[in-house]
């Protein structure tokens, strides 16, 4: 292996050791998580899902549901969510332990941030009497997804 | 856990990536292993096991925690 310009074979050497998380591949939910095939999986398969979601949900709340029976918006809504799942289940079946166990902890750190964020907005959406569109709270899976990236990172980093 | 992985690798002349394929895991999960900050699972210890021919105890030290006052 061809070494840096002015390093010394100590400093090759560390480099060599030294554990370079691959940071964007770690990131999912259609915005990163190109690195790897696996991320370009779960990436394709949760924005597919998502997108099931955002349909079916239009679908039950206005007019163009006619060309379909509602059953069908309403299989939609917990079939895209039970997609999800598996889509997440299959990913992490298909880490190694360590990367596994990292996106756990940061699933973990994700769900605790999204409950807080779910608890403090509705709180003050109540106290303040705001009237919210019910739109505004797909935010909220952006912000929860924002916070477990940043916990991936933090946590990959204590394993270098 | 103290272990000797980076001896053993040392020995064989293998690199971390080329033992990490050997074990079918991430060069980051050799690299946390050597370092002491992550403990395999068993089923990956074993693997290190047959991978180096060496047995368990040679491997890897377990350490007690300190006793608390």
């Amino acid at each position: 292996m061809a070494g840096r310009p002015g390093q010394t074979d100590d400093q090759e050497r560390l480099h060599a050791e030294e554990s370079d998380w691959p940071y964007a591949s770690l990131l999912i939910f259609g915005f990163f998580g190109t690195g790897t095939p696996q991320g370009k999986r779960l990436a394709w398969r949760t924005t597919a899902l998502m997108a099931v979601f955002a349909v079916s949900a239009v679908g039950l709340s206005d007019g163009f549901r006619r060309p379909f029976p509602d059953v069908l918006w309403l299989l939609g809504l917990p079939g895209s969510a039970v997609g999800v799942g598996w889509a997440y289940g299959t990913y992490l079946g298909s880490l190694d332990e360590l990367s596994r166990a990292i996106q756990l902890r940061a699933f973990a750190f994700a769900y605790g941030a999204a409950m807080a964020l779910v608890a403090t907005s509705v709180t003050i959406v109540l106290a303040a009497g705001l009237r919210v569109a019910p739109m505004s709270l797909l935010a909220l899976p952006v912000l929860a997804e924002a916070c477990r990236g940043l916990a991936l990172v933090y946590l990959a980093r204590q394993y270098r | 856990m103290k272990n000797r992985i980076r001896v053993f690798r040392a020995e064989r002349g293998w690199s971390q990536a080329e033992l990490a394929d050997r074990l079918g895991v991430s060069r980051q999960t050799v690299n946390a292993i050597e370092n002491q900050r992550y403990d395999p699972s068993l089923p990956l210890a074993f693997e290190i096991e047959r991978v180096f021919g060496r047995p368990l105890q040679e491997i890897f030290q377990y350490e007690p925690p300190a006793a608390r006052p």
